[in-house]
């Protein structure tokens, strides 16, 4: 299969040594999440270790269309490891990252890093086409990352001058470049161990979920630096160049753009950012990305940051000055420098101003703290909470650990969970959408070990009605409209009634089939051929014919021009549950059981409307009621346990595992070709049936 | 816009007081990236300061880079009336949100309403000693 690159770094940090992992070897996993899986299964003996044992394994893989020109998807890199974040188990998990980190490695001849062990004293890893060494950190070490990335640059460059011809080794075509290496780094918070902590990337490409910064800070790993010539074999380019221009009118078109209200992935207009009035951007993206949603300011303040850094810290900023100030930039920029999880921060400071509003944070108090929570809205402050976490100073200290666990030890955790005053709706992680209405993200988090942040039924059903509906204009589609089109895609199930979101759809057999269909499509197609969810999977596109977007045949298209390899769609889907198998017994080995798959209380306990808080936003989606589709509020709602448990068995039985546990059948296993797998959940009592 | 009645003194200041845990309005940050941000608000101000929407000239052509600052405006005006007891701004809140208008209509004029009411209150309690005209505050 074109594509790869043939080889794997494996660098076993303890041992200082470096080795090969032949790609071949893991081919049927394709690259990505699916590689990173199956080399984590094989390398990590014990798997229900916790995150900062150095018998911890971390992935960090490109995929086979990684570097290649199609469209958002030739710069994102999946990594995996057991994370820091979530409780109260540390699940195996993943994150990911944009930028132009993977497709370097590709250029430098590697389809991944694999690190094992621990380093004995800090240390970086200098990666330059096909040498590689492990060097010390000393003088790295307490540098914030974007510092860390300047002097990796200088020194990796030394004597260069940045845009100019750098001889990198002594082949004739493909010895030379123009850039600087791409550096993964973590910055204080992940030195010091917390549970938040992210890998930055360039100034703006953060890995947050799952607190893998902390995992690096544990094994004395402050970065990894790339800088690679070469460039990848595709197997048809001019196939390649001419899915490009067909897919090019589903596009953003800057000079005939269509006046649409809603969000649309692959159409998706470029340059996310909240920024103070006047403020000056221009669009700027990953590599090979023609959607572009990060900016460059003109102030150069928060570079790059997009999506949550750039939304985390801004209502408190408008509070408090009546308007977005530098204090939301700054926030950014802040988070990207400290290598600290936003989602965390966001949910912490919310937690702490309903405690203070009750009366038990602040010197002397239960949460004894001289915080300044007066000043929540100034760059001071973020400034000072970011500090405080990441060096664990104070509160910082209690922070370090994640709200769940900060809320914990405080003996705050159970009825903070109860009340929502903990958001933290799947395993300790901050609510990001609301399971209770948008059910396949809560469902899909819970039964997997993280927010899944996959935005795929997210616009369509319900961001583009529900800000509709707030301005008072026609959606695109009407809802039938959006049914049938769903019906069209969700191939093999290809069932209208998958995106019926009513109280009595979000406990059906087709709610079963979208959140499988959900986990297999993203497991395949953007964990591990790192398709970018800001752009992928594309079906409602006001550019497209009938409002039809690429998925599925884009992605197929594709993957054929460069692989070669002619993948039928609903086969990827198949590959997709494999790795959702695989995935699902690495937690099954670390104590997965499906008495643990509940999301946070509150979602069963807490009614939308207490007094005078309202914990659900407006939440308009797709419903099927009285024989006909609407779209409809379905705010207010709370999920019904018993309901939700009878949902479960349904979706259990979809998927070939047991419904009492929640484990995986042997046959289910052996007809995805993970008979190794079967034999091992069974040698440990964990088999399901 | 309705003309709203200058408060006294002493309802003035019920109206800029920092309300308790259990009286908090709750209200969201909505994007259609970052999903939809709760926050809390415990006094007249910071609602002022939170309430707003992107022109739908800018959410179309901006799409993710704008946002929504939602509160729902009957538990707003619930809020208003019991919380900090003035009925004649409810009363006003519920007439500006008539429903059959959509919700980003319904900004402007109860943002207006809400600015007056926080200045009118701000003159108030600058005067300490301006005597009580107001009955219409329960
Ligand atoms: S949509 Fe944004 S995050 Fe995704 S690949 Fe493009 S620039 Fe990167």
């Amino acid at each position: 299969m074109k594509g790869h690159m043939g080889k794997i770094l494996r660098v076993n940090l303890t041992e200082r040594k470096i080795s090969i992992i032949e790609t071949k070897k893991y081919k049927q996993w394709y690259g990505g999440h699916g590689m990173g899986s199956a080399i984590f299964w094989d390398l990590c003996e014990k798997k229900d270790i916790s995150g900062f044992d150095p018998r911890n394994v971390i992935t960090i893989m490109s995929s086979p269309l990684t570097g290649t020109l199609v469209p958002a998807a030739a710069g994102r890199c999946e990594v995996q490891a057991v994370g820091l974040e979530s409780y109260p188990t540390e699940w195996f998990t993943r994150t990911g990252f944009g930028g132009r980190f993977a497709p370097m490695l590709k250029y430098a001849g590697w389809d991944g890093v694999v690190i094992e062990g621990k380093a004995d004293k800090p240390v970086w890893v200098d990666i330059r086409n096909g040498d590689v060494q492990i060097k010390d950190a000393d003088h790295l070490w307490g540098l914030d990352a974007w510092t860390t990335q300047k002097k990796i640059w200088q020194e990796v460059r030394e004597g260069q001058v940045f845009g100019e011809w750098a001889t990198m080794d002594t082949r004739r075509d493909s010895g030379r470049t123009t850039q600087k290496p791409a550096v993964l780094t973590i910055g204080p918070a992940g030195e010091n161990l917390t549970r938040v902590a992210s890998l930055i990337h360039d100034a703006g490409n953060g890995a947050g979920e799952g607190g893998l910064g902390g995992v690096w800070g544990s094994k004395n790993l402050k970065a990894i630096s790339v800088i690679g010539t070469g460039s990848v074999e595709v197997a048809d380019p001019q196939e390649l160049m001419a899915a490009r221009m067909w897919i090019r009118d589903y596009g953003i078109n800057v000079d005939d753009y269509k006046p649409v209200v809603g969000n649309f992935p692959f159409a998706g207009n470029p340059n996310i950012g909240v920024f103070p009035e006047g403020w000056g951007s221009r669009p700027q993206g990953c590599v090979g990305c023609h959607r572009c949603c990060r900016g460059r300011t003109e102030t150069g303040m928060s570079n790059e940051s997009h999506c949550m850094e750039l939304h985390y810290y801004g209502a408190y900023d408008i509070k408090k000055h009546g308007k977005i100030t530098q204090a939301n930039m700054r926030a950014a920029d802040l988070c990207q420098q400290y290598g600290i999880n936003v989602y965390q921060l966001m949910a912490m400071i919310r937690w702490l101003t309903i405690l203070a509003g009750k009366g038990l944070v602040g010197p002397g108090k239960m949460i004894d703290t001289d915080l300044p929570l007066e000043d929540v809205g100034e760059a001071s402050f973020i400034e000072e909470f970011i500090r405080r976490i990441s060096y664990k100073q104070e509160i910082g200290a209690v922070l370090a650990e994640g709200l769940a666990r900060a809320a914990e030890k405080y003996g705050r955790l159970e009825e903070d969970l109860k009340s929502g005053a903990a958001a933290l709706q799947y395993w300790g992680h901050p609510q990001h959408y609301d399971g209770r209405t948008e059910v396949e993200w809560g469902y899909g988090s819970i039964l997997g070990e993280r927010d899944v942040n996959e935005h795929d039924f997210n616009w369509c059903c319900y961001w583009t009605p529900t800000v509709c509906g707030l301005y008072g204009v026609e959606p695109p589609v009407t809802a039938k409209e959006l049914s049938e089109i769903m019906a069209e895609k969700l191939r093999p199930y290809c069932d209208p009634m998958m995106i019926d979101y009513s109280d009595e759809g979000i406990y059906s057999e087709p709610m079963a089939k979208l959140v499988a269909w959900h986990r297999h499509y993203t497991r395949f197609w953007k964990a591990s051929l790192c398709l970018c969810d800001f752009a992928w999977a594309d079906f409602l596109n006001p550019n497209g014919p009938n409002n039809r977007g690429v998925t599925p045949d884009g992605e197929v298209r594709f993957f054929k021009a460069v692989t070669g390899q002619d993948l039928g769609f609903e086969e990827s889907l198949e590959i997709g549950r494999k790795m959702w198998n695989l995935d699902r017994a690495i937690w099954i080995l670390q104590g997965r059981h499906r008495d643990q798959e509940y999301l946070g209380e509150y979602s069963y306990q807490q009614p939308a409307v207490p007094g005078y808080t309202n914990f659900e936003a407006p939440y308009t989606m797709t419903v099927f009621e009285d024989g006909e589709w609407k779209y409809k509020s379905v705010v207010g709602r709370i999920l019904d346990k018993t309901k939700f448990d009878e949902w479960k068995t349904r979706y259990y039985k979809l998927e070939g595992w047991d419904p009492a546990t929640g484990w995986p059948l042997r046959r289910t296993l052996e007809e995805i070709g993970l008979k190794h797998v079967a034999d091992e959940l069974e040698s440990q009592g964990k088999l399901g049936g | 816009m309705s003309n709203l009645a200058p408060p006294s003194f002493e309802s003035a200041t019920k109206i800029l007081r920092e309300v308790s845990y259990e009286e908090r309005l709750g209200g969201f940050k909505l994007s259609a990236t970052a999903g939809n941000i709760p926050y809390e608000f415990y006094n007249l101000e910071s609602v002022v300061g939170f309430l707003r929407t992107d022109p739908l000239d800018a959410l179309i052509r901006l799409a993710n880079r704008s946002s929504v600052g939602y509160i729902d405006f009957a538990v707003l005006a619930r809020w208003v009336k019991e919380v900090l007891s003035d009925e004649e701004l409810a009363q006003a809140i519920q007439r500006a949100t008539s429903l059959d208008k959509p919700y980003a209509d319904q900004v402007v004029p109860v943002k207006r309403l809400l600015e007056q009411r926080l200045e009118q209150c701000q003159v108030a309690t600058a005067k300490v000693d301006q005597p009580s005209t107001d009955s219409k505050l329960v």
